[in-house]
């Protein structure tokens, strides 16, 4: 985390002793330029390769951790000899461990800033601290070494999870041009940043022997002689407060300034005021100046708090004006318009030494005391180079050195997997493990290899689903236990049928061979198994037609009896004519003679003609029978015009009359029973 | 649905009503969706009418009762802070709602957003008319504020370790309740600190966070329905709701068993 490594770095600053024994390496990589000896610089030489590869080690939280529990340990021996010398009084604090004379002192004490500072220490599970260390830490590093940042104002961090080695990495990325590589005279290369103690617009000439010239442009050429004789006065600066270097932050309402001698902070303060307006999108200010000023409460807050982050600021700066005056180097970070709050024009509103402001070169985070010092530690590293040397081989080497053995093994697999889509053979791949065991340091075996990721070409094959050549792979001998990349088989990569019954059949006749579990082939496939397969599927093929045919007939004999049905409702419905008129006619003639016919004569004569009537209709049920036999093709029409025109309603599929019961609908349909409703269905979907 | 019952119906004339239990849509953390103090007492917009009307039957002929919304949301009585002198809200306060509450409070209260990063005020401040206890990582300026608007002095402090002292503790200018867990010597160190009485307690059955189940104010206090008996008896003592004379007890026995005085 960066606020751990963070830590690290002001512990490193805090304590350059203890830090030195514990690691030694670990201070060679990353020093203060102001902890080096003082012998450090000399016969040294410039070294003119900027374009090297910034690698920095990873900074070990284990020593981070480990020097804060002693300062833990020491102030809990504190706090504990501290409880156990009193008694809980009346008027006490229990987080500070204090107690008062009076109610007043208590009040006054549970406002001030050391009991706010100690509340954050116990919440942060660290040991509380006494008055006295409080107050003569309160000028120095105080917050910092309990990792609690500053006690006024601005203290809270946006912290991003992105590893401070990956922060770094980047900053220093595009620092190449910004950082000047020295070669020591025991052949180590360390670099510092140019900023340190050159100005903005100094440049080195590495070919020309004039010293100190100007250009036309006002750029200064140093020479390599006087670039180390600087560095060299760096390191012997005394450190008596007549060197200061001033690292002033400004941006987003949050300001943070410090005031550093060597690696000790002489004074710091920060201030925060709302300035930003949320969500408002852009900088609000920038409306002020173009006429549209916006008169909400809200707007009128900002500019208010505008106006007194300048004036705190300022006031600041007169405050620090003896800083200022013995500053050797003023380091700025107040980007776009926040330059207003240093800056009057061109002029800064401190009186400083002639070219001593210069603008940090690295990425900074809210302005607050952390990260001021983060800042400061950076810009007075020396940090060693890994140069990479003009033979190959070394380079190899120290690539090997610097990766970890995984990264080489990721590396080396996806080469095999390369190898093999090319189509090489399995023996050649595994010459290749061999070549690679041999040149690199991380194979054991090649049952690792068997173990994660390389995607052979049985693989490819079952992909493709190409048959053949899976049967192929598999008789030369591939293993089809291997995992590819993502671990799976090449069974599980099978797409198709045919591919994984391969699989399975080989695995019937090679049951020894692999271990089928492993390659998630679930079963074998033996001939007997197809065979028998294939004899359920043709009979299962069997049963299906069988059952369609009999479908067949049972629908004919449906059409059939259809039909005859139609052609007999046709011939009723023709029917109605006639013996209506014959009812008729009948009708007016015993209309006619009615007055001299009795009762009983009537009657007679009905059932006569009912009698009639009844004769009349079998004999054309009879014919029409017969027509219908002899012409079937006439039904349909006859059926259709029957069903549109029927007054009595006829089951859609046998022709039953639906008079007296409720039907079954299916679409239009009508139906008497579901079984002739399915009947139908199927009718219908087989035409 | 609110549901409420008066536990002790006092008689009218009496200054001094009893803690009472009610809910807020089948909710018990009644602290979360009211505000009451001294001086005015806020309602969540939304509720069901009960809700509002178990307050207003207690209150309204003392004190206004105020419904309102807090930056949209109904959790009021976490988001703001206030006493009789003031009421200050959270920097994500709407316009409108600022409006409302400074046209609805009595004029001699100061209704005042503040920008503040932590915005649930009403978690980070716990206040009487005379002191509050703040959250340790407010600003400086939140602090001025607090102490000028509200007319308080504030002390930063924890609650039994946990820095939400607005949520872990209620206080009234009688009396305090503070988190279950908190040693005899908090007790007594935030009760110099306060000049009130604490005591350590629960309030809905357990719950620790005493400011969510439990809204008070001098003579009046009201909590979460699931709050039993005991933890009752233990607010009416320490808040003070009981009329102070045991003889009180005694009259009120008398009266509802012996008609008249022959």
């Amino acid at each position: 985390m960066a606020m751990a490594s963070d830590a690290a770095a002001a512990d490193k600053a805090a304590k350059p002793l203890p830090r030195k024994q514990n690691k030694p390496d670990q201070t060679r990589r990353h020093r203060s330029i102001f902890e080096v000896p003082p012998d450090f610089f000399d016969s040294c030489r410039l070294f003119n390769s900027t374009s090297s590869d910034f690698e920095t080690s990873p900074d070990d939280g284990v020593e981070e951790s480990k020097s804060e529990k002693e300062v833990s340990e020491n102030s809990n021996h504190d706090g504990n000899s501290n409880s156990s010398g009193k008694i809980m009084q009346r008027w006490s604090c229990n987080t500070c461990k204090a107690e008062f004379e009076s109610l007043q002192d208590q009040r006054y004490h549970f406002k001030s800033d050391l009991h706010r500072f100690n509340i954050k220490l116990s919440i942060a599970g660290k040991s509380i601290i006494n008055e006295e260390d409080f107050d003569e830490a309160s000028a120095n590093s105080l917050s910092k070494d309990y990792d609690v940042s500053s006690i006024s104002g601005s203290d809270d961090e946006d912290e991003r999870d992105t590893s401070l080695l990956g922060d770094r990495k980047r900053e220093f990325g595009g620092l190449s041009k910004r950082k000047i590589c020295i070669k020591l005279k025991d052949g180590e290369i360390v670099s510092v940043l140019k900023c340190l103690f050159l100005d903005d617009s100094d440049s080195i000439s590495y070919d020309t022997d004039k010293p100190h010239f100007m250009d036309g442009a006002g750029v200064v050429y140093l020479t390599p002689r006087e670039v180390i004789e600087k560095l060299r006065y760096i390191v012997h600066e005394p450190r008596d407060n007549s060197r200061l270097r001033i690292v002033l932050l400004a941006r987003g309402g949050h300001f943070a300034g410090c005031v550093f001698d060597g690696n000790s902070l002489v004074a710091h303060k920060t201030f925060h005021r709302y300035v930003v307006r949320a969500k408002a999108g852009k900088k609000q200010s920038l409306k002020d100046a173009g006429g549209q000023a916006i008169h909400s409460a809200g707007a009128s807050l900002r500019r208010y708090n505008e106006l007194g982050l300048k004036k705190d600021i300022q006031e600041l700066l007169t405050l620090w004006k003896p800083h200022f005056a013995v500053a050797s180097s003023i380091f700025i970070y107040a980007p776009s318009n926040n330059r207003q709050l240093l800056f009057d024009g061109e002029k800064p509103y401190f009186i400083c030494q002639e070219r001593a402001i210069r603008n940090i070169p690295l990425t900074v985070r809210r302005p607050t005391l952390k990260e001021a010092r983060r800042i400061y530690s950076l810009l007075v590293q020396v940090s060693s180079e890994i140069i990479e040397e003009t033979t190959p081989d070394t380079k190899e080497e120290s690539l090997s050195s610097v990766k970890s053995g995984n990264h080489n093994y990721t590396e080396s697999s996806g080469l095999k997997s390369k190898q093999n889509s090319e189509g090489t053979k399995v023996a050649e791949a595994s010459s290749l493990v061999t070549q690679m065991d041999g040149l690199s340091v991380s194979f054991e075996s090649k049952d690792m290899l068997n173990a994660v990721g390389i995607s052979t070409l049985l693989h490819e094959a079952a992909k493709s689903g190409n048959v053949q050549k899976v049967l192929e792979l598999l008789e030369q001998g591939l293993d089809p236990c291997i995992k590819d990349e993502r671990g799976q088989t090449p069974y599980m990569l099978a797409t198709d049928k045919e591919v994984r019954n391969m699989f399975r059949r080989f695995m019937a006749s090679n049951m020894e061979k692999w271990d089928w579990h492993a390659a998630k082939v679930p079963s074998p496939l033996t001939k007997e198994m197809e065979e028998s397969q294939a004899a359920k599927q043709a009979e299962k093929d069997a049963k299906r037609k069988a059952k369609a045919k009999e479908l067949k007939k049972v629908k004919k004999a449906k059409e059939k009896k259809a039909q005859a049905e139609a052609a007999e409702s046709s011939n009723n419905s023709s029917k109605p004519g006639n013996p209506g008129s014959s009812l008729l006619t009948k009708k007016g003639q015993s209309h006619s003679s009615g007055s001299a016919t009795s009762k009983e004569e009537v009657l007679k004569r009905n059932q006569d003609a009912e009698r009639e009537k009844r004769a009349a209709a079998a004999e054309r049920r009879i014919a029409a029978l017969k027509a219908q036999e002899s012409t079937p093709v006439a039904a349909p029409s006859n059926l259709q015009s029957n069903n549109s025109s029927g007054s009595d309603v006829l089951c859609s599929c046998c022709f039953v009359s639906l008079a007296g019961i409720v039907p079954f609908h299916r679409y239009h349909y009508k139906y008497c029973s579901t079984p002739c409703m399915h009947m139908h269905r199927e009718i219908l979907e087989d035409v | 649905m609110c549901r409420f019952e008066r536990l002790c119906s006092s008689s009218s004339s009496l200054s001094f009503t009893m803690a009472t239990r009610l809910q807020y849509e089948n909710n018990c953390e009644i602290g979360v969706f009211s505000k009451l103090t001294n001086a005015y007492c806020l309602v969540a917009i939304g509720g069901s009418e009960n809700f509002y009307s178990t307050f207003e039957a207690e209150l309204a002929d003392v004190i206004p009762v105020v419904k309102a919304s807090v930056a949209g949301t109904r959790i009021i009585g976490r988001l703001c802070a206030g006493n009789k002198n003031g009421l200050l809200l959270p920097h994500n306060t709407t316009d409108q709602e600022l409006q409302h509450l400074r046209n609805s409070l009595p004029d001699s209260v100061v209704v005042q957003r503040i920008e503040e990063r932590l915005s649930a005020l009403g978690n980070c401040i716990s206040c009487n008319d005379h002191v509050a206890l703040s959250h340790p990582d407010l600003d400086k300026e939140t602090e001025e504020l607090i102490a000028d608007v509200l007319g308080v002095e504030v002390f930063r402090q924890t609650v039994a370790g946990n820095i939400l002292v607005g949520s872990y503790c209620t206080f009234s200018n009688r009396g305090g309740l503070v988190h279950p867990h908190t040693s005899i010597e908090d007790l007594d160190e935030l009760s110099t600190l306060l000049q009130v009485p604490l005591v350590a307690g629960t309030v809905n059955r357990g719950s620790d966070v005493i400011a969510a189940g439990l809204t008070v104010n001098d003579w009046t206090a009201f909590c979460g329905s699931d709050t039993t008996a005991t933890e009752l008896s233990v607010i009416e003592s320490v808040f003070k709701l009981r009329d102070a004379k045991p003889s009180a007890l005694v009259d009120e026995m008398r009266k509802s068993l012996i008609d008249t005085y022959v």
